[in-house]
């Protein structure tokens, strides 16, 4: 159980207090409702190309980290297909230095050709770095367009190509800016040794006075129902067959996304979970083999992936996982099993209330996704997942026709 | 409101001392050391179980991390799914790692499943039994996992830098092949355990909400491991001399060149380890180093590039370390040596030298901050057998350093005629 305060600024911003006395220091995680959901088909990787010049100081800070330093904290930020997150671990006494830093940049940012320019090129090298020059690293670039022909998930965050990096102008930075990065589009959570008071005068005091901002309607065409399976066929310097699979599955406030995530933790979920035991241990088909979802806000996807043994010929990889996915509906897991993944989300879920850095993460998320009291509530909505709930569900999901696969074939 | 002055800064405070954790160290009754941290745990118990039982103690190569391995593989009285399945049932993970210089089981549940969890966990200790079976696939991922490493140019050039700085037959140096994973026998798997996985070669470090009962129900359980006697750190032959011109290795579809740069360092059991270690946080350990300054934030070269330090008892090492722009790699390397000779020659302004004070007192602080957090820092003070004074030396020496000492430390510790550079991708 995670205690917290939560009030709404005038112009907007969410506020959301924990307070730990025990630690001493705080985390300040501002988490703006933007991501490469919201971007132009032909200027992918956008969201994330800016969260790097959020760096590159604001109107009235040149330099955020060196100030952010000097007070004796760190930072960092990621970006997602549905949001961009930016958070500060800092001393508990020098809490102010994080509101001064953060609302500048939501204010008004400092940008140049000149600071575009070279964050071009560091996103460009990331790309490489992480995509590019990794054996098997594009597999996901390339599963998403299989999986998703319409929605903006079919681009991964660091976007389509280094091209539309390279092409993205100083116009549509600022245009970016203005658009999204606003109290209104964001969420403010503080975790640490801090009080509510205190932080409501410092929210108060420093993201008070920036205005309300227009904040651009993005039209999402969902996705439409797959109808019939799709399979790509790749090949690249790589030392050893792999397959992906992805299967459409519930959005993220959907009571099915949580048999979902539950159905991957069977199959895959730690050593005694059904494809490592069957897949890599019995059948001897997978060297390595997991399943995962993407938790995406809107409807996610389920991926089966193996590193095959040779010998094994990619339909055997396929129809062994098909199989294994298949049992989930043919046959009613146990009680024992069920209640075994169920288990282990408890000790997760009290790994993750620890750490002011990751309290503060996670009720920011619960908040974006509609209350930041889910994180509460999120053990009873997995212990409603039944034997016949998680089958149904199974059937769904891992029907044929909702499948996308990839045969990444290793070039000799 | 409308006088809020932004473009001041909001006073704060300079952070002079961290008050460092109280660690209680004692003894199981078999003559097992452990240490113990209490604080905010949320009901979590951690215990990590510490062998002398890492890659330096065998001669052949990978009999350690198989060994590591496959204690989830089976025991004389459970199946290694039995074990998993009672384990998770419990929601109780548990982590065997393996490195140079210790095995180390990680075990974390929720307090009220610690005694199912320490129970399994000595049957693992003890009666692992390492059938042939699961073996054959530890072996078969081991050498899927190397293919895929050799197509990976970071783990190239790191890989080739150390065997060229240690020599391929000491342990850091040690080359890798799909021979030498094949060469590993069950009876190599079982002699080394029985030599290494007892009371003698084992230390502990608990991270409870209280420990207080916590000591007493492990003390019930791992009084059991037999014995066995203590192992000593073989001696590693002499590092061999080394060539200042980088190495390259060519790899074609490339779109990045891996870059890794390593000397000799020294470890914390050394009178000048915190005025290094200042020293290379400033040149490149933090988002505002120098070399990130330079090469990341000035000229676009990289996403990032660090400089860290490994540390053994038998060898640390300084390592520089980035993937490059395709073609960039000559340019980048001047820069890096145009940034030693500045931290050699330019005494650090004061500015710089408060943000890196800052800097380090903050991560220090968050690095005691709460009871896992800290098990970090034990975990490197058991490495060498001192006590956490040595962080409240770090705290004296980061307020006292002065710029002279920096360069100094610079001169002894960035020296460029010790450093092996290699370079992997399209030069």
């Amino acid at each position: 159980m995670i205690k917290f305060d939560r009030f709404t600024l005038d112009n907007g911003l969410t506020v959301i207090v924990h307070s730990d006395p025990t630690s001493q220091t705080a985390t300040v995680n501002l988490l703006y409702k933007v991501g490469a959901r919201n971007e132009r088909p032909e200027r992918t990787g956008f969201a994330h190309l800016f969260e790097h010049l959020m760096f590159e100081g604001s109107k009235n800070v040149k330099d955020f980290d060196h100030q952010l330093q000097l007070a004796g904290g760190d930072n960092n930020a990621y970006t997602t297909n549905d949001y961009t997150n930016y958070y500060i671990n800092l001393p508990k006494q020098n809490l102010e230095t994080a509101f001064w830093l953060e609302s500048d940049r939501m204010l008004e940012l400092d940008l140049t050709q000149e600071k575009l320019d070279i964050q071009k090129g560091v996103v460009i090298e990331e790309f490489n770095q992480r995509y590019l020059n990794q054996p098997y690293g594009d597999w996901m670039l390339k599963l998403r367009p299989l999986a998703y022909k319409k929605h903006p998930y079919r681009w991964a965050t660091i976007g389509m190509d280094t091209s539309h990096i390279a092409n993205a102008t100083l116009d549509e930075v600022k245009d970016f800016f203005y658009s999204f990065y606003a109290p209104n589009n964001a969420i403010l959570s503080v975790a640490g040794n801090v009080e509510t008071e205190q932080v409501k005068q410092l929210a108060e005091k420093w993201f008070g006075p920036i205005p309300m901002r227009t904040i651009r309607k993005c039209v999402i065409e969902p996705e439409p129902e797959q109808t019939a399976p799709r399979l790509l066929n790749i090949e690249g310097n790589v030392p050893c067959n792999s397959i992906y699979m992805a299967y459409h599955m519930a959005d993220r406030r959907s009571p099915e996304f949580y048999t979902a995530d539950l159905i991957t933790d069977i199959l895959a979920g730690g050593d005694s979970s059904r494809i490592p035991l069957n897949l890599i241990k019995r059948d001897k088909i997978f060297s390595q083999a997991n399943a995962a979802i993407t938790g995406s806000y809107d409807s996610g996807l389920v991926i089966l992936q193996g590193k095959m043994n040779n010998g094994i010929s990619f339909e055997q990889a396929q129809e062994a996982l098909q199989n294994e996915a298949d049992l989930l509906w043919k046959e009613l897991v146990s009680n024992h099993e069920l209640q075994k993944v169920k288990n282990c989300l408890e000790i997760k879920k009290a790994v993750s209330e620890i750490g002011n850095e990751t309290k503060a993460e996670i009720l920011a998320i619960g908040e974006m996704l509609g209350d930041a009291n889910l994180i509460n509530s999120i053990v009873e909505r997995y212990q409603h997942v039944t034997p016949e709930s998680l089958a149904a569900e199974a059937k769904k999901i891992f029907s044929v026709n909702n499948r996308s696969t990839i045969f990444y074939k290793a070039r000799n | 409101m409308n006088n809020l002055d932004r473009t001041k800064a909001p006073s704060f405070k300079q952070i002079e001392s961290i008050s460092l954790p109280n660690l209680t160290t004692g003894r199981l009754s078999n003559g097992i050391q452990f240490t113990s941290i209490s604080g905010n745990a949320n009901d979590v118990v951690q215990i990590d179980i510490f062998f002398r039982a890492g890659a330096i103690f065998c001669d052949k190569p990978y009999v350690a991390a198989f060994c590591s391995q496959m204690m989830y593989e089976g025991t004389t009285k459970h199946t290694a799914q039995q074990i998993a399945d009672e384990l998770e049932f419990y929601g109780i993970s548990l982590t065997i790692q393996s490195d140079k210089q210790f095995a180390n089981l990680s075990i974390m549940c929720l307090s009220k499943y610690a005694e199912h969890a320490l129970n399994l966990v000595l049957e693992i200790i003890c009666e692992s039994n390492f059938p042939q079976n699961e073996l054959d696939i530890i072996k078969n991922q081991s050498i899927q996992d190397l293919l895929i490493n050799q197509e990976k140019t970071t783990q190239i050039a790191r890989k080739e830098m150390y065997t060229t700085l240690y020599g391929a037959n000491h342990v850091l140096g040690r080359k890798q092949s799909i021979d030498l994973i094949n060469a590993v026998s069950q009876s190599d798997l079982i002699n080394f355990h029985k030599k290494h996985y007892t009371a003698a070669n084992c230390h502990l470090v608990i991270t409870s909400n209280q420990s207080s009962n916590l000591i007493s129900l492990i003390d019930k359980h791992l009084s059991a491991i037999p014995q066995g006697q203590k192992a000593i750190y073989p001696v590693q032959p002499q590092m061999p001399a080394i060539s200042n011109n980088p190495i390259i290795i060519e790899k074609e579809n490339t779109v990045q060149s891996s870059l890794c740069i390593g000397s000799q360092g020294i470890d914390i059991t050394h009178p000048d380890f915190n005025d290094m270690y200042i020293c290379r946080i400033i040149f490149g350990g933090f988002f505002g180093s120098r070399l990130m300054k330079n090469i990341r934030e000035d000229k676009g070269l990289t996403y990032g590039i660090y400089a860290s330090s490994v540390l053994y008892p038998f060898g640390s090492t300084l390592i520089i370390g980035a993937d490059i722009k395709q073609g960039c790699s000559a340019q980048t390397l001047t820069e890096i040596r145009n940034e030693i000779d500045r931290m050699q020659n330019e005494p650090i302004s004061a500015n710089e030298l408060s943000i890196a004070r800052n800097y380090i007192m903050g991560s220090m602080l968050q690095l005691f901050d709460g009871p896992f957090n800290s098990i970090q820092a034990i975990n490197l003070i058991n490495q060498f057998d001192v006590t956490i004074d040595h962080f409240a030396q770090r705290q004296q020496r980061v307020q006292a350093i002065t710029p002279n000492e920096i360069m100094e430390a610079a001169r002894k510790y960035l020296v460029p005629e010790k450093m092996v550079t290699v370079i992997v991708g399209k030069p």
